[in-house]
């Protein structure tokens, strides 16, 4: 009795601080085979690099306990940098044309949260179609083409600040800690949990579901508009091709953290170690001089061991 | 915007009577497609010429292969978003293994048995590992693509293969006399498949184990069905169709560079729910999903008649699905029990 | 508080549902601090009078008083808003979410910010009030026993502070010890004022903690008694009543069978089921019955290899066989069809004929390994004429039968694979009257065709009135055997409560 307690105990600390472990494994790999990886300065590209990445993981978190998976940011990012990069053009108001953006972005998610809540649709065909349109509407609105957004307020977002660390990962600091707050301390996070446990119970319990999945999809909008805006400062344009991919890594880093896809389950320090996982291994495989395609044999081979992992440490630790 | 038809032609329908109302709603793809065909033959000249319908079908091709095996799977409760990874994984061991002189024969079996071997790796993931199938098969999206690249040293190969020139330029019944090119081979290749799985769906135990576990998986399994045998299965077949659907890719372009097939998962799932299938399982016809896919690249060819810019594309690709989806939804709701 | 106005007092209560008078003119009434057991038998009107208190039904006559003013529910919030907490038999707790979490899920104190601090506070006392000392607030629910899980389902309804407490089988799923727990809890509720209405088939406890007992039968009033003043036997009797001592005519005799199929040595479930041992034999149909939650379900699972942590030993024809899954039981010739039809019986998107021949597909299959369909639709169509399946044609989506017929496509599945063994668990659950004596002519030719047939049911009119032997679990064991034409109605019923004779 008292043996199996101890292996389960030990199993729990295995899933919860596992991937930690290796975090700390591939950083010392990484150092061994390039000096210059853990250098402050290729610490703060890497975290800038990054940031979008780390922000939109912030609000996957939320898409995923709560079962309300998103395929969409990535897409929207694209979209809605367009459209602020148009609207800074005609009215030669930046600030107008971040409204505008946020504007996009927030839209956007309401409209698919409606689609899943009014219409009882998946949120994965939701979420699959508006990755298709999203994109498609960046792509026509600028025929494929880049739009240079100058702004000094956009430049300093990713201008080194402290060396070489920006504003941006300040940015997506905040993005963890006022999503952990939001988590764990207001009703919007804890009806997350009861949502992707038992959307029944929640229901009998008196919860109103529809207003807060709406609500969770908003803050979604909120954080992939500030996930634009970091983006377009680091190109200094606006591009239809814009974070492509983005929704992937930011899907892996959640649940290689350890957050169960199932839902009900999970936190923002497990998202953290997760989404650092995936920026350290696009960060020190690019450093090595590999190609792209190397990078995504290692990066696939990488994210199937982490699943494999979680999937068995979390069978691990139900089996009593 | 032509997707915007489609809902009201199901409700202009619906209130005549209960027979015809059953006939639409078990027939709407089809039906759908009739409508859709006949608008764009009115509304844009060229539409509905021989040569250009050989066309969409000759468009059409990988993406309906690829949908064969997403409608299986999709059956079956699961998704495979590898598939475009896998086809180009496919089509880049054929095109490098001919590039060296290997035969014909065995570069073909060699793509396709990695293919296979990739579906059998997600069915594994997802029923052995116990990973949700939107993420495992995430993983191998990035993977398998890299692997593929990596293979390939990240160059473009030329397929030269005789077979597959012969592949691609094949057109049945030419007229040359009246210009009309004739049916492609590929074409018929394409349909020759889902003739397959359409028998094999109807007339196997593999099919009726399909929809069986897909409506409920806890009763399949009560009633002695393997289970999890079979939904590995659907998964090394989901892979070997991926394959062959590279190997059209690999004759139709007669190239196989980076990038090849990218994005080409969210068009293969769009063409099966077009075509009417339920993401949750046990629901849906391979005959439909062909259908589903002749919607979708009809819709495709005809935008680029009336020149509409290829990146608008993509846009209504997405905010097709959607209306499908959303009006199947409500034709679904207004359903009288 | 005078005694003369009641806490709680319904009168005249009729209602109808098609085909059927669940309750007629029923009076009804708690004092406060008072416990008052709800007793009759599965059918009897208990649950449709306490969804009309819920407000989940609306009466058609009759009228509720709450301390003598006239109320009126038209939903389950404002009976909610009046004091009237249910706490149901199946639990509506989010798994994920701990104890503190689901008390207040939907009514979190605080602004902004959840106030945590309070939520932990308040059920701490909670707890503490209701004597859970042991249970931890931060627990989360899924990782608790089930016994708790009801326990914390309580204490979420009484967070609500009710005047009136609705509490349905409340111990079904809970050992002797928390059962214990519970009764207590009971007792210091009636010391502060709460009304308590205790629905149970457990009469040992209602003697313990009811002060006095309402009585229904076929939804008419039979009588409110004070239960310092009876015993045991005379509510089994009060809640049978006479004329139906004859009701069961068995025809059944036990002697005839004499070849064993099925034998089970020491079958231990989880700790659900601590000990059954016993044997099947040819053409019998045996009845294996209990109060709810005292093991007889696990153990049907349990020979069809779908429940874990099973121990024992399981012998077919003298040979030890494993079943470890539905496949493997399938193979050794058992069968089994649940009361959950819809989620573990039938595909109901695919067709009464498609559903019939799943488990036996591989019998059609040609040699190109293509499916008979013709010999298919024939095999099917036959079981259909011989189970007088109602359905257009064999190709009708198995949805739109009614419940028993949908039954039928069920038994029809696994007469066609031709097994050896039956189990049937609640078999007319749900199910209408009519088809309901025709599911039980079939069990009994099937029995006389040779088939060995377990039925598990908490209906024993139902056991007595098909079984050759019945079974009785009580507590997680097999308590007693009968003979069917050897045994009352009476006996029965006290060995189910656990009375020994």
């Amino acid at each position: 009795m008292s043996a199996s307690l101890s292996l389960r105990r030990y199993s729990q600390y295995f899933a919860e601080y596992g991937l930690l472990a290796a975090l700390v494994v591939m950083i010392g790999v990484f150092t061994a085979a390039n000096s210059r990886f853990l250098t402050l300065a290729n610490i703060g590209t890497l975290l800038e690099q990054e940031s979008p990445v780390l922000i939109v993981a912030v609000g996957m978190t939320f898409a995923i306990i709560s079962r309300n998976i998103d395929l969409a940011p990535a897409s929207i990012i694209a979209l809605s940098g367009v459209v602020l990069a148009f609207v800074n053009q005609w009215t030669g108001s930046f600030f107008l044309g971040v409204i505008a953006g946020f504007a996009v972005t927030i839209a956007v998610e309401v409209f698919n949260g409606l689609l899943i809540v009014r219409g009882g649709i998946n949120p994965l065909i939701v979420t699959l179609a508006c990755w298709i349109w999203a994109r498609g509407l960046a792509v026509s609105f600028t025929g494929g083409n880049s739009i240079v957004v100058q702004n000094n307020v956009l430049t300093f977002l990713t201008a080194p600040l402290l060396g070489n660390f920006s504003p941006a990962i300040l940015v997506a600091v905040l993005a963890f800690v006022i999503g952990a707050f939001i988590l764990n301390r207001t009703r919007l996070g804890r009806y997350s949990f009861a949502l992707g446990s038992d959307e029944r119970a929640t229901l009998q319990a008196g919860v109103p579901i529809g207003k807060y999945k709406l609500m969770l999809f908003a803050f979604f909008g909120v954080l992939v508009g500030v996930a634009m805006l970091i983006t377009v400062s680091r190109l200094g344009a606006a591009a239809p091709a814009a974070a492509y991919g983005l929704e992937l890594d930011a899907i892996v880093a959640v649940i290689i953290g350890g957050n169960p896809f199932q839902g009900g389950e999970g936190n923002m320090r497990r998202t953290l170690v997760g989404a650092l996982f995936i920026a350290v291994l696009n960060n020190g495989l690019g450093n090595l001089g590999m190609l792209d395609a190397q990078i995504a044999v290692y990066k696939g081979v990488a994210i199937i061991l982490a699943l494999l992992f979680s999937a068995f440490s979390q069978r691990l630790t139900r089996s009593k | 915007m032509s997707a915007s038809s489609l809902p009201i032609a199901h409700r202009s329908e619906n209130n005549t009577s209960a027979k015809l109302r059953r006939f639409v709603s078990s027939n709407s793809t089809l039906l759908v497609a009739i409508a859709l065909f006949l608008f764009f033959s009115l509304t844009a000249q060229p539409f509905s010429t021989p040569n250009n319908v050989f066309n969409i079908v000759r468009q059409m091709s990988v993406v309906a292969v690829l949908a064969i095996g997403m409608t299986l799977v999709i059956l079956i409760g699961g998704i495979d978003l590898s598939v475009g990874s896998n086809l180009f994984l496919a089509c880049g061991i054929t095109a490098v293994l001919l590039d060296r002189g290997t035969p014909a024969v065995t570069a073909i079996a060699l793509g396709l048995l990695a293919s296979s071997l990739v579906g059998l790796l997600n069915g594994l993931l997802v029923e052995i590992a116990g990973i949700s199938p939107v993420i495992a098969t995430l993983g191998t999206l990035i993977g398998v693509r890299g692997l593929a690249l990596v293979y390939m040293n990240n160059a473009q190969i030329r397929v030269t293969d005789a077979f597959f020139e012969w592949v691609a330029i094949t057109r049945i019944f030419p007229i040359p006399s009246a210009n009309i090119t004739g049916f492609p081979l590929i074409g018929v290749i394409v349909l020759v498949l889902f003739l397959i799985f359409a028998l094999v769906m109807r007339w196997t135990i593999y099919g009726r184990y399909v929809y069986a576990i897909g409506g409920n998986e806890t009763a399949a399994r009560l009633c002695g069905v393997p289970v999890k045998f079979v939904k590995v299965c659907t998964y090394v077949l989901c892979g070997f169709l991926a394959g062959i659907g590279g190997m059209l890719m690999a004759a139709s372009t007669g190239i196989v560079s980076p990038g090849l097939g990218a994005g080409s998962e969210f068009y293969t799932i769009a063409a099966v729910m077009l075509g009417g299938a339920s993401l949750t399982g046990g629901i849906g016809r391979v005959e439909k999903t062909l259908i589903g896919a002749f919607i979708l690249y009809m819709v495709l060819n005809y935008m680029t008649i009336r020149r509409i810019p290829t990146e608008w594309q993509q846009a209504a690709t997405g905010l097709l699905v959607l209306v499908v989806i959303v009006s199947n939804r409500f034709a679904g709701r207004s359903k009288p029990s | 508080m005078s005694a003369s106005v009641p806490l709680l007092e319904m009168r005249g209560i009729t209602k109808h549902f098609p085909g059927l008078t669940a309750l007629d003119q029923v009076d009804f009434s708690v004092q406060a601090g008072e416990i008052h057991a709800l007793i009759g038998q599965n059918g009897a009107g208990k649950s449709t009078l306490m969804k009309i208190l819920a407000g989940v039904y609306g009466a058609e006559q009759g009228q509720i008083f709450i301390e003598g003013s006239l109320v009126h529910f038209d939903s389950p919030r404002a009976a909610l808003a009046a004091g009237i907490g249910i706490v149901y038999q199946d639990l509506s707790l989010v798994p994920k979410l701990s104890v503190a979490d689901n008390i207040f899920l939907g009514r979190e104190p605080g602004g902004l910010v959840i106030d945590e601090a309070a939520i932990l506070q308040r059920t701490t006392d909670l707890l503490r009030q209701l004597g859970m000392k042991d249970i931890s607030t931060r627990a989360i629910v899924d990782t608790l026993p089930l016994a708790q899980q009801q326990l914390i389902e309580i204490a979420k309804v009484l967070a609500y502070r009710p005047r009136i407490l609705v509490l349905d089988e409340p111990t079904a799923a809970l050992a002797e010890e928390e059962t214990a727990l519970l009764l207590n809890i009971l007792r210091g509720l009636r010391q502060q004022g709460i009304g308590i209405i205790y629905i149970s088939h457990r009469f040992l406890e209602i003697l313990d903690i009811c002060d006095r007992a309402t009585v229904l039968r076929n939804g008419q009033l039979v009588t409110v008694v004070d239960t310092t003043s009876i015993t045991e036997h005379e509510l089994i009797e009060l809640t049978i009543g006479e004329k139906l001592q004859d009701f069961f005519q068995s025809d059944a005799h036990s002697d005839q069978h004499s070849e064993t199929v099925l034998e089970v040595e020491q079958l231990r479930v989880g700790n659900v089921v601590r000990s059954a041992s016993f044997a099947l034999k040819r053409g019998e149909i045996v009845g294996l019955t209990g109060l709810l939650g005292a093991g007889q379900n696990e153990v049907a699972r349990a020979l069809f290899g779908v429940m874990p942590e099973v121990s024992g030993v399981l012998k077919r024809r003298g040979q030890p066989i494993f079943v470890g899954s539905a496949r493997a039981a399938i193979k050794q010739g058992i069968g089994l069809l649940t009361e959950h039809r819809k989620t573990e019986g039938l595909v109901l998107e695919m067709s009464v004929q498609e559903n019939i021949t799943l488990p036996s597909l591989r019998r059609f299959v040609s040699a190109a390994a293509l499916l008979l369909r013709r010999n298919e639709t024939r095999a099917a169509g036959k079981i259909v004429t011989e189970l007088r399946v109602k359905a257009a044609t064999p190709e009708v989506k198995v949805e739109t039968l009614s419940g028993g017929n949908q039954q039928k496509v069920i038994l029809g599945k696994w007469l066609l694979r031709d097994l050896e063994v039956l189990i049937f668990i609640s078999p007319t659950q749900g199910i209408d009257v009519g088809a309901k004596a025709e599911i039980y002519q079939q069990l009994r030719e099937l029995a006389a065709q040779g088939k060995t047939i377990l039925v598990v049911s908490e209906d024993h009119l139902e056991i007595l009135n098909i079984s050759h032997r019945i079974f009785v679990m009580y507590r997680g064991e097999l308590a007693r055997i009968f003979a069917a034409n050897a045994v009352t109605e009476t006996e029965l019923l006290a060995a189910i409560q656990g009375v020994t004779a």
